[in-house]
């Protein structure tokens, strides 16, 4: 019976002649205790980076020390990847208890990074503490809007309720970040929640709402969406991306004010966009 | 304003003597803009974008920076002694905020540019448009660009195609509520094919790869006929390479072009651009840490990869990561100038001096523990002419504060290809057709050419899934079993299938016993009502260019329908599945005894692997249950440490067939899965890790690979387990691996446990069923995983 599998076979014509064929690479291989340590001792980010993802399913129960810290590293890729390494590993579980009692304390920048650890984690599990975190007035806005980005980075479908109970928050970087995870939900179709931020009063909160009402195609935000092209109070990448969310609903309603703002608007950026929009209606 | 860097100057002095000895800086630079001229191009454009430190991998398309300065595409005349950069774009003056600039192209009149830029003021790069005279296609006479295309979405490199089309790479999904794959191991969201009117219109997403594409260029191959060539990254298992391939403009047709099969001459290749009919540039290097950079080569392109060559027309830079030498450097792109026959006679190019290597940019002591102190800063890429024969290069234009780079020629035309469309068939609704002629037919060396009795089909996916970053101890990504299609065995030895537009597939052709005889390591994927028909299995190309499935006896009986639409790929209540049943239906769809057995899609371990597990009694009776007994082989696994530190404590893992997940004990050294997964898939995993040291407690008894992912036929487990000859007909009489020898030199047994078995006990123990062991062939195929979409984490309600 002749069989083989590919791969073995260009590794053994590698192996035999050496540096006349390419590179084998293997992702997630070839790491160590001693090459992660000197990674994170050079604090270059792309060094950091490479090793811990060479380290991927590296058996070292040694290198949890190593990579722990990194979660509170002042660069938020170094963050990740950290967060990424620890999540294949079981002891993610007690990671992600500590995490919850971050998001519960008051140091804010703690609560900032558990917030992007368990987003990353990926795991529903986390969705009630982020809700909880969202809501909690004594965690920052930044700490707050980052639990809003989590449920979005964790995507389950669940968090659409959590990200629709957030858009009514009194901070607006909690608004923001809110409408724009919900565009992140898996198997989220509807935008209805945030129909109403395309007129708050802060204009990064019109902002994310305009890309997820046009991103998820909300044909309720058609109305509100012709107001924002045209409000000249919004700066132009705002009015810019209202005319491309009108091109994405295609409503053929929005001929009229695409065509007026194409010719009219003060912006070429605007204008461009406007004419592109038109492309798009039915 | 023209500057051109000393060091820069110096070292084309130093490598091309006898052209710098005739004058100084000036002359050179005509000299460069001289060559240019002769070479037909009287004017050039090129991106002149920061410095960064942060963009080693050549997959990365988002780094961005404004600092110190805007980004803008600069114009260059070469002819009457050459002149000023001007810039095209408005970035950073007037209304127009700083802007990064990642990619370009030229239109085919040559009086336009269509490009990738992200504003300051925004967090994602859109597409536009520009006259070479900086003024609006749009608005005429009015200086700026046109936005054609925008959105919460990255869209880059952009290309012109025929008929007022665009191609570019795009992070956006057709379908909202489904999410771009995120690749697990890069962690970013994955750019793919898409088309879309100049002006706006008619956005159109091309079928996507697991993985990224970049860096895609219109070429013109036989006839005239227009191809996307672009870099692919091959993410598959252990497969980690960027190669080039080919698709027609309509984003159908997707083939391979170089660097698979060996023949290649580094990881990765990419900025690819035709020379002439037969020749191609492409930069070399590695995947990651050379600032998307590397050697020049050129393909002299055969009838398919394993016939195509290449040679490395900067043969002192290095084809991996290390960092390059002073005046040997890295380029960042080439562009082909040819003399009237269409010969290469030298490369318009970006360089950059010293090692161009991201540990030494950024400085600090690297994972080898080699210290780059407070490091080199980044790159400094300038455009530069360089002659192939001598490498010697002669300066045009450096801004010391930028990367000037991807010079390009703008000002005359060249001829439009034609935009060929790949065939097309009729399909079920959402489905396209491939197939093969002659599965025996391949270009692989020792490929199987015979017992082939079915094509496994295999659709992937990644994180985006809701499963958190991890599939298990495998390298696997994300699996499901679309199915398997009959081969006409007794015929022509061909199959066809209906499978689901627009996913990524690969194949495995099965044997006798349903284990994989070849594994194609690479994922395809075709569009809706594509017709993907090849001669064989990874046939050679030049041989089959056209095929007429219609001859094929396996299109004369219908092809296999393997659609699954995305919304019923979980299996429903997969907790209470007949596994058994489900595997028997999947051997012999026509038995009646599985009629009712659902269609089998992912292999969640704990529900599926276990349960075969549990219910032989593998674990039971003082079997595999993790004790140091003669049924269970034990490692010792410690991590070597640097001088200095206290030793790591050995941790002892002893063969575990058990459904528990592992305890806290081992919780730092490996994931959440039961003790079954990790027992099975330890050794291959550690296969290539450094620093680890492996020691069998008894070597008499060594701890083996019992799943090797993608190779059920390579798994100790399989073997043992003996598979039985299920095509075309069920023969339990005929064992896969009757004779073979296991290490201790004695034959695997018939079956396994039986009545000669130590500790066997017939009320606890039993052989497998033939479905059972089909299963664990499945799930070995696959890739090993212990997660697929029935058992991701949390599905079931918060905590579990």
């Amino acid at each position: 019976m002749q069989h083989r599998n590919r791969t073995p076979m260009v590794l053994g014509l590698a192996l035999a002649l050496g540096a006349l064929l390419p590179q084998v690479a293997e992702a997630g291989k070839g790491s160590s205790y001693q090459s992660i340590r000197n990674a994170i001792g050079s604090n270059n980010r792309d060094t950091i980076l490479a090793e811990i993802e060479r380290a991927e399913k590296l058996p070292c129960g040694p290198c949890f020390e190593l990579v722990m810290p990194l979660v509170d590293h002042a660069d938020p890729a170094v963050r990740d990847v950290a967060a990424w390494w620890i999540s294949k590993r079981a002891i993610r579980e007690q990671v992600r208890d500590d995490m919850f009692a971050r998001l519960q304390g008051s140091d804010s920048v703690a609560a900032r990074n558990a917030a992007e650890v368990l987003g990353r984690f990926m795991h529903p599990d986390a969705l009630m503490p982020l809700e909880l975190a969202i809501h909690d007035d004594g965690l920052s806005e930044e700490a707050r809007a980052a639990a809003a980005t989590a449920v979005g980075t964790i995507g389950d479908f669940r968090g659409k309720d959590v990200l629709e109970g957030a858009v009514t928050s009194e901070s607006a970087a909690v608004r923001a970040a809110a409408a724009k995870s919900l565009r992140e939900i898996r198997g989220n179709v509807d935008a209805v929640a945030v129909v109403d931020l395309l007129s708050d009063e802060e204009e990064s909160v019109v902002r994310e709402a305009v890309l997820t009402v046009g991103a998820l195609r909300e044909a309720a935000g058609l109305g509100a969406l012709s107001d924002v092209v045209r409000d000249n109070t919004l700066s132009a990448s705002v009015r810019r991306d209202a005319a491309w969310a009108l091109g994405k609903l295609g409503d053929g309603a929005a001929r009229e004010v695409l065509t007026t703002v194409s010719r009219e608007d003060k912006s070429m950026l605007v204008r461009g966009a406007a004419r592109a929009a038109l492309q798009t209606l039915r | 304003m023209r500057r051109t860097r000393t060091l820069a100057l110096l070292a084309a002095a130093l490598s091309a003597p006898a052209l710098t000895s005739c004058g100084g800086e000036n002359e050179t630079q005509d000299e460069g803009l001289r060559v240019l001229a002769a070479g037909g191009i009287s004017e050039l454009a090129f991106i002149s974008r920061p410095k960064r430190t942060s963009v080693g991998d050549v997959f990365q398309y988002t780094s961005f920076s404004v600092d110190p300065k805007s980004a803008n595409i600069m114009r260059m005349r070469t002819v009457s002694g050459g002149g000023e950069a001007e810039p095209i774009t408005p970035f950073g003056t007037g209304e127009w905020p700083n802007a990064d600039i990642m990619a370009m192209d030229v239109s085919f009149d040559g009086q336009e540019i269509v490009f990738s830029a992200r504003l300051e003021t925004d967090a994602t790069y859109n597409l536009y448009r520009i006259k070479i005279d900086g003024t609006n296609p749009e608005e005429p006479g009015k200086k700026g660009p046109e936005l054609i295309h925008s959105g919460p979405y990255d869209s880059v490199y952009p290309v012109y195609l025929p008929n007022d089309r665009l191609f570019f790479m795009t992070n956006e999904t057709e379908q909202e509520g489904i999410k771009q794959f995120r690749d697990e191991y890069e962690r970013g969201l994955t750019a793919q094919a898409a088309t879309i009117d100049k002006r706006g219109g008619s956005l159109q997403f091309g079928p996507r790869n697991l993985s990224h594409r970049v860096s895609p260029t219109l070429v013109s191959l036989q006839d005239g006929r227009g191809q996307i060539l672009h870099t692919n990254w091959d993410h598959l298992t252990n497969v980690n390479e960027g190669n080039l391939m080919v698709m027609n403009p309509d984003m159908t047709g997707g083939a391979e072009f170089f660097g698979k099969e060996g023949s290649g001459l580094a990881n990765s290749y990419l900025k690819a651009r035709q020379v002439n009919e037969s020749q191609f540039l492409a930069i070399a290097t590695s995947r990651d840490r050379t600032f998307q950079s590397g050697a020049i080569i050129l393909i002299e392109h055969g009838k398919n990869e394993a016939t195509s060559t290449a040679e490395a027309l900067t043969p002192d830079v290095p084809l991996d990561r290390e960092p390059s030498y002073d005046k040997i450097g890295r380029y960042y792109d080439a562009y082909p100038v040819t003399n009237d026959a269409g010969k290469l006679t030298h490369v318009l190019t970006s360089w950059a001096n010293g090692p161009v290597q991201s540990d030494v940019a950024a400085g600090g002591m690297n994972e080898e523990g080699v210290d780059y102190g407070e490091g080199a800063g980044p790159p400094d890429f300038g455009i530069y002419v360089l002659d192939p024969k001598t490498n010697g290069r002669l300066p045009v234009y450096n801004d010391e504060d930028m990367w000037d780079v991807l010079p390009m020629a703008i000002g005359r035309s060249r001829p439009v290809p034609t935009a060929p469309a790949g065939a097309t068939a009729q399909t079920p609704d959402g489905t396209a057709l491939i197939g093969a002629l002659d599965v025996r037919q391949s270009s692989l060396g020792g490929a199987p050419a015979d017992g082939i009795f079915r094509v496994r089909v295999i659709e992937g996916f990644s994180a985006e899934e809701g499963i958190p970053n991890d599939f298990g101890l495998s390298e696997a990504d994300g699996a499901l079993l679309l199915g398997e299609a009959p081969v006409v065995h007794q015929g022509d030895h061909s199959f066809a299938a209906f499978v689901p537009e627009g996913r990524p597939i690969h194949l495995q052709t099965l044997d006798a016993y349903g284990m994989s005889m070849l594994n194609e390591d690479r994922w395809f994927s075709a569009a809706a009502g594509e017709q993907r028909f090849c001669g064989g299995c990874h046939e050679e190309r030049g041989k089959t260019v056209t095929v007429d499935p219609g001859l094929s006896e396996a299109m004369g009986n219908g092809p296999a329908n393997l659609a699954l639409a995305y919304a019923d790929r979980k299996l429903p209540d997969a907790e209470t599945a007949d596994w058994s049943g489900m595997m028997g239906k999947l051997i012999d769809p026509a038995d009646p005894t599985f009629t009712d057995a659902p269609r089998v899609r992912g292999i969640p371990w704990d529900l599926a692997v276990q349960s075969v597990l549990d219910d032989a009694g593998c674990a039971a009776g003082g079997c595999h249950d993790g004790a140091q007994s003669a049924a269970n082989p034990c490692v010792s696994i410690t991590n070597d440490m640097p001088a200095g530190e206290p030793p790591a404590e050995p941790i002892t893992w002893c063969l575990d067939l058990r459904g528990e997940k592992i305890d806290f004990t081992y919780g730092m050294m490996t994931g959440n899965y039961t003790r079954s997964h990790i027992s099975m898939l330890l050794m291959s995993g550690m296969t290539g890790e450094e620093d680890v040291e492996i020691e069998n407690l008894d070597p008499a008894r060594p701890y083996q690979a019992y799943m090797v992912p993608q190779s059920a036929r390579d798994s100790i487990l399989i073997k043992y387990v003996q598979p039985e000859q299920v095509f075309p007909t069920r023969d339990p009489s005929k064992l896969a691996f009757a004779g073979e020898l296991k290490v201790n030199g004695e034959a695997y047994a018939p079956s396994h446990p039986n009545e000669s078995t130590p500790g066997f006990d017939a009320a606890t123990h039993r052989a497998l069923t033939a479905e059972e062991k089909y299963l664990l062939i499945v799930a070995a195929d696959l890739g090993g995983q212990y997660y697929s979409l029935e058992n991701a984490p949390g599905q079931s309600g918060y905590g579990n």
